[in-house]
């Protein structure tokens, strides 16, 4: 289990049972959470007690679900976990386009809950000091400082949330290298991952839209079916 | 030199022989001449017109060389003429003087060849009066006796002597003044016939007169001198005499011409302004004043037939006689007139000739003669012209131009005539397709539409009856609309039988080709028909005449009216077909919506579940024993919610497919009620009123499911409504056969949206109480399982639901407990509409079906 001394979670939900459930879990295992259940107390708890991740109901009744993820997002680079009772394709892509790092479906497991927030915290938490690769990496006249989590493009920076960053940090320490689907899902998001195509698509489609200039050199290769790699030197 | 263009025509290439410009002479302060330019071709006839002292005699002077011009010149043959009379004659020009200028001493002989004798005239009296009667023979003058004294003479032969000895001269020009001022009608025409004839020869001549008929008959053109100035050069074709009267003397004379033409303008703005069927007669009378004459007729062409359409003047007799000719000989003067289209002068009528057919009428009319003068028109004989004369003759020819100017305005107003008719028919039939299309197009449902179409085209038509059937797949043909004389109607309405049995007939028969065909009945009347292709099926109109004058325009205008019909028809096709599409996507939409909020309900009683069970299954982690219990609470309560929520769900399933099974038995509704609200929290059940009339019967029905009906209906009232609100139950017999039940509050009212379709399965905001929504309309379903109602009303304070049920059922009564009843998807209830519905997919079918809403008329 991850050192979660510290790591508060803010729940926003609407269903009293499946708070309660959220709730009896994560404090047990050390969380604080905090509970709002509309969308506009939501965001001013987001202010207020700045938690490490957002479990965020999609289905809020005086809300919509993807317009709060996207303003969290917009505040913030929390990592948010979004959970609906739908479940079509088009709902997780939606959620991903917004801004959430990891979509779930009711019913789930307790365990399936302790595992996503699990794989999210980790990969929003800086990278440990051991990582061989070297502290900063130029390409073009984007500048990646790994231990910083920062990145600019001609000197500007550029805003990445930790999923983001994380891929971009797996991409750009293999240049050149064809990475898999799998593989990225993998190492950015977890075991269990692996199959979760769409998260891949629009998060590379997310790194484009802010780092690749619009008629400029590429800086991700798409390999059709196969994976991506970062344009090599 | 300005030539008319007749001249330039008739001599196109040669030159003037006299040719006078600028000519001017004074007498003193007087302007004899005042610049005066004329040209005379070779073989002209010059006609010189003025009257007296306008300048006619000095200017002949001048060109014979009498008097010297002030100023201006004068040119025989491009030469120069001097004042030298004798130089003048000699450039061959010879003069006739008013005063004629034969010595009176001499004989005819010596006048004749004064000045040109010889040494064998001299010589020989007899060669010389030889030559003299040679010469007046070759001209043609009978004088005979040359040795007659000039004196001796008559003014005629004077003239007449004159004009030879000028003549024997074979002048190039001759120049005449006044040459038969004082002659008879014989002698004038003499001297007529030997100028003309010198005119022959190619002697230019000018001939100085004031005999307007003269210079009318004689002149190739006539110039008009007034004040010593030339006033017109004008040519007798292009003028009428009194206009250059007018010239002559500066004044407007009012000349019968000018009446005439006063009266023909008068005429024209009469007929301008003139009622067309009165035209005619109009011409008719102008013109029999316009002729002085007042026996007229005018006969139109009209199939083939000369119709007499006005006369003026003619005797009954003839008249009957005449009022229907045919063209040719068999039509007398009229009729020939007619087929040759040229005027036809009867001289005599009893001579064998036009009136051969009509002898003993002319004579009994005292017709001596007629001219006919045919009425051209723009598409050729529109008619003839006829006038009787009571005297024989033929008729001037300016009268006979008279009334073919006449005859000319008459085929104008003919025309004017049948243009009106043939615009006001196609008015009538362009106002018919207009209204027609307005209405179709209109915003008027096109049942309605239609009904007012076959009322305008009716009128259009002029027909009795209109009808428009449609067949649609092969059922029995149908009318839409009807016309007649009693007024319009939708569906059959009071068309006569024989009307549709033709119509069916023709929908059956013929092709929907949209192209008209005749029919005729045995009783005479004639009818149109046009088949054609309409969405649903064939479709046909049907006109009926019962005169048989079917109108000209029919056939087009009801071929026309049947493409807008078919338009009109396809439109409500097309707006029926929006219409089910509408209800699909909405059914779609509903259902889309419904499962979508089901899934959901279902799966939050679920992840309840499972997230409780796993929590306690956790390896890592102990409960406390409070938690524990919560969370085993949470389990049992949920689990139990979703089971109800899956009883709806099949319910509501069971009873949109018609298959709701239903243990019947004689109820109690008063323990049904009860029953129903023991089921309710102790809390809410206080507020709760039920009152029963005595007397109340019992109704065959399901114990269970209408206590299932009551715990809805009362959950829904104290569900949705404030704490603290009163619901009041009521049951009262309804009759013998049925019992009614209102379940009131007085809380805050349904709100607008839910109140529209407040059966429909829920939109609802989620609530902590909620089930799929689907209660009220299970409650329906169930009621309506049992042959009962369930409606909303909505009083001024809260709501009321009222339900109805029947004692029982015909036919499905009976102590067996176990009966159930069936109800088919359209279930009739004695005269209820059917429920309109939304479909949920039946349980095992992967198609959802969909119901029309529809009103279906009681059985």
């Amino acid at each position: 289990m991850p050192d979660s001394a510290h790591t508060r979670a803010l729940v926003v939900e609407d269903d009293p049972n499946i708070v309660d459930l959220i709730r009896s879990n994560l404090s047990v295992r050390g969380f604080d959470t905090v509970v709002s259940t509309d969308g506009n107390r939501a965001l001013q708890l987001l202010e207020t007690e700045s938690p490490d991740i957002v479990l965020l109901d999609l289905m809020l009744p005086e809300a919509d679900g993807f317009e709060l993820c996207r303003q969290i997002r917009e505040r913030s680079a929390v990592a948010i976990i979004v959970v609906s009772a739908r479940g079509g394709e088009r709902d997780k892509v939606t959620a991903l386009n917004v801004g959430a790092d990891d979509y779930m479906t009711k019913p789930f497991s307790i365990e399936e809950l302790l595992a996503r927030i699990t794989a999210t915290l980790r990969r929003t938490r800086p990278a440990a000091a051991q990582d061989p690769a070297p502290p900063v990496i130029a390409i073009g006249d984007l500048v990646i400082d790994l231990a910083g989590q920062q990145v600019s493009r001609a000197g500007q920076a550029v805003h990445l949330t930790p999923t983001e960053f994380a891929l971009l940090r797996e991409l750009a320490t293999n240049r050149g290298k064809l990475l898999t689907h799998a593989h990225l899902l993998r190492r950015v998001w977890g075991h269990g991952y692996e199959t979760e195509t769409e998260y891949i698509r629009v998060y590379v489609r997310r790194l484009r839209a802010k780092l690749e200039a619009a008629g400029g050199q590429p800086l991700i290769l798409t390999q059709p079916r196969a994976g991506y790699r970062m344009a090599p030197e | 030199m300005q030539m008319s263009a007749a001249a330039v025509d008739r001599f196109p290439d040669s030159p003037p022989l006299l040719s006078v410009s600028g000519l001017a002479v004074r007498f003193g302060a007087l302007r004899a001449l005042d610049g005066v330019d004329l040209a005379v071709q070779p073989g002209e006839l010059v006609a010189l017109a003025g009257e007296n002292g306008a300048g006619k005699t000095t200017l002949v002077r001048c060109i014979a060389g009498d008097i010297a011009p002030a100023s201006g010149r004068i040119l025989l043959s491009g030469k120069p003429v001097l004042a030298d009379p004798l130089a003048v004659a000699h450039q061959g020009v010879a003069v006739v003087w008013q005063d004629l200028a034969l010595c009176d001493n001499l004989d005819v002989a010596s006048n004749l060849l004064l000045g040109r004798e010889n040494r064998r005239h001299l010589l020989s009296d007899t060669r010389f009066h030889a030559t003299a009667a040679a010469l007046l023979g070759e001209l043609g003058i009978p004088l005979h006796d040359t040795t007659r004294g000039a004196r001796a003479l008559s003014g005629g032969q004077r003239q007449l002597l004159a004009v030879a000895r000028a003549m024997a001269r074979k002048p190039s020009l001759l120049l005449l003044d006044e040459p038969s001022a004082s002659l008879g009608v014989q002698a004038s025409r003499r001297v007529e016939e030997l100028i003309n004839a010198l005119r022959g020869q190619g002697t230019a001549i000018l001939l100085a007169c004031h005999d307007i008929d003269q210079m009318f008959r004689l002149a190739d053109r006539i110039v008009v001198l007034r004040h010593g100035r030339v006033v017109a050069d004008v040519e007798p074709g292009a003028v009428h005499p009194d206009d250059v009267v007018a010239l002559l003397s500066g004044q407007q004379v009012d000349s019968s011409a000018r009446r005439q033409l006063t009266r023909l303008h008068g005429l024209v703005d009469r007929l301008v302004s003139a009622d067309p069927s009165s035209s005619l007669s109009l011409i008719l009378s102008a013109l029999g004043a316009a002729l002085g004459n007042e026996r007229l007729c005018i006969h139109l062409l009209q199939d083939d037939a000369l119709v007499c359409a006005a006369s003026l003047g003619v005797p009954p007799a003839l008249l009957s006689a005449w009022s229907r000719l045919p063209p040719g000989p068999a039509g007398g003067p009229v009729g020939l007139a007619a087929d040759s289209e040229e005027p036809v002068v009867q001289d005599t009528a009893q001579a064998d000739g036009a009136w051969a057919a009509f002898g003993d009428l002319a004579r009994a009319a005292k017709v001596a003669s007629s001219w006919s003068v045919p009425v051209m028109g723009p598409g050729g004989l529109a008619g003839v012209i006829t006038m009787f004369r009571a005297i024989t003759g033929a008729p001037p020819r300016d009268q006979l131009d008279l009334v073919t100017l006449y005859a000319g305005y008459a085929a104008s107003a003919i025309e004017r005539d049948r243009l009106l008719d043939e615009v006001t028919a196609r008015n009538r039939v362009l106002e018919t397709i207009r209204e027609m299309l307005e209405t179709l197009a209109g915003p008027i449902p096109v049942a309605e539409g239609i009904v007012v179409a076959l009322q305008s085209l009716r009128r259009g038509l002029q027909a009795d009856e209109v009808v428009l059937l449609s067949q649609a797949d092969r059922g029995p043909p149908r009318c839409r609309a009807f016309a007649g004389p009693a007024g319009p109607h939708r569906g059959a309405g009071a068309a006569s039988p024989a009307l549709l049995g033709i119509a069916s007939q023709v929908i059956a028969g013929t092709r929907g080709d949209g192209v008209a065909r005749q029919l005729r009945a045995r009783g005479g009347e004639r009818f149109l028909a046009v088949t054609f292709a309409a969405p649903a099926g064939p479709a046909a109109l049907l006109a009926s005449w019962p005169g048989g004058q079917l109108t000209e325009d029919a056939t087009a205008l009801i071929e026309d009216a049947a493409h807008s019909l078919r338009l009109a028809l396809e439109r409500e096709e097309a707006g029926l077909a929006h219409q089910e599409a509408a209800a699909l996507r909405r059914s779609q939409e509903l259902q889309r919506g419904f499962l979508s909020r089901l899934s959901h309900e279902l799966r939050t009683p679920l992840t309840a579940i499972r997230g409780y069970a796993s929590s306690l299954m956790q390896p890592d982690v102990t409960w406390d024993g409070d938690s524990q219990r919560r969370f085993l609470a949470r389990i049992a309560a949920e689990s139990a919610r979703l089971g109800r929520l899956v009883d709806d769900l099949l319910d509501f399933s069971a009873i949109e497919s018609g298959i709701l099974r239903l243990q019947q038995d004689w109820c109690d509704i008063p323990l049904v009620v009860e029953a129903a609200i023991a089921c309710l929290p102790p809390a809410t059940a206080e507020a709760v009123e039920a009152e029963f009339d005595p007397g109340l019967p019992v109704v065959w029905a399901d114990h269970d499911r209408l206590e299932q009906v009551f715990v809805n209906l009362l959950d829904n009232a104290l569900g949705h409504n404030p704490p603290g609100t009163r619901v009041n139950i009521g049951a009262k017999a309804h009759g013998p056969a049925g019992v009614t039940i209102t379940v009131a509050d007085d809380g805050s009212g349904m709100p607008d949206e839910l109140a529209a379709a407040p059966f429909e399965p829920m939109r609802r905001r989620r609530s902590r109480t909620a089930g799929a929504g689907l209660g009220l309309s299970i409650a329906r379903g169930i009621v309506h399982a049992h042959g009962g109602l369930l409606e909303l009303d909505r009083p001024a304070v809260g709501t009321r639901f009222r339900l109805w049920l029947p004692v029982e059922l015909p036919g499905k009564t009976g102590s067996d407990a176990a009966e159930h009843a069936l109800l088919s998807r359209n279930g009739r209830n004695r005269g209820q509409p059917a429920p309109a519905r939304t479909a949920i997919p039946a349980a095992d079918s992967g198609r959802p079906a969909v119901a029309r809403n529809e009103v279906i008329s009681g059985a």
